[in-house]
């Protein structure tokens, strides 16, 4: 697999799942081999794969409350050096239809204490340029923006 | 989950002998880490060479395991890949963990 995806690659494509947590995995699984087919970069994908794995378990645990029978619809368009996301579920909408900040946790303190979750939003805010959520007829639509690493980095 | 506990001398090394610690795996992995490492005496290294994926649910059971250990013992994290690793250093993780490029090297720092 070469360093770097080529600044001309172009795709789209669009998946479905439902909506566990192992559905999810093998969304990613589908979409490693999609997207690496069109000439996607492994660190690329890495960076795109946390990102869709933290937007995606979200919709598993909040919209969908882990409940089976839910349906998720992912379209990935890369062009110009950006992988735009677009996700969408019909489940529960975000908590006043606001995107949660994503502020970092707090290590500073004792063993006991340390947060065992409340990473995901702060890991997809650091890595998408751009993060835009809105329900539209019972449908969230959740849009991500992940730059690719310029082949001058 | 598979995960392989072998004994060398005082250090306890458990292998995670899987590519993904997600949100599929996450309370599996806790629970099992709860049992394994419930009566074990001395230093635990979790090798996570096999692993080239983990998410925030992933890395929450991972903190949660240490959290779980008797007596305050520490985990000790060895081997990490790059995109472990990644997540590690973005989350502030790494601070929080002794960390080890290889099983020889953890041995070694004793």
């Amino acid at each position: 697999m070469p360093s770097f995806t080529p600044p001309n690659t172009r795709f789209s494509v669009t998946l479905t799942c439902g909506s566990t947590s192992s559905d999810v995995r093998h969304m990613l699984k589908r979409l490693r081999a999609e997207t690496t087919a069109h000439g996607l970069a492994a660190a690329d994908w890495h960076t795109l794969e946390l990102v869709l794995a933290e937007a995606l378990n979200n919709v598993v645990e909040h919209a969908y409350r882990e409940e089976p029978g839910g349906h998720i619809r992912l379209t990935l368009s890369c062009a110009d050096g950006v992988v735009q996301a677009d996700l969408r579920d019909c489940g529960t909408p975000l908590p006043q239809g606001r995107l949660p900040m994503g502020t970092p946790a707090n290590l500073d303190v004792p063993l006991q204490d340390l947060p065992e979750g409340g990473f995901g939003w702060y890991m997809i805010r650091t890595l998408a340029s751009r993060v835009t959520y809105r329900c539209d007829a019972g449908v969230n639509i959740l849009e991500l923006d992940v730059p690719l690493i310029p082949i001058d980095a | 989950m598979k995960l392989n506990v072998t004994q060398d001398g005082a250090v306890n090394i458990i292998q995670v002998d899987e590519t993904r610690i997600d949100a599929a795996v996450a309370i599996d992995f806790k629970d099992q880490m709860r049992i394994l490492t419930a009566d074990l005496a001395g230093r635990v290294l979790l090798d996570l060479a096999k692993v080239d994926f983990i998410d925030s649910s992933g890395l929450g059971a991972v903190v949660a395991a240490m959290k779980q250990m008797p007596d305050g013992q520490k985990l000790e994290l060895v081997d990490l890949t790059e995109a472990v690793d990644k997540v590690f250093r973005m989350t502030r993780m790494d601070t929080i963990f002794r960390i080890h490029s290889d099983l020889a090297q953890a041995q070694a720092a004793g």
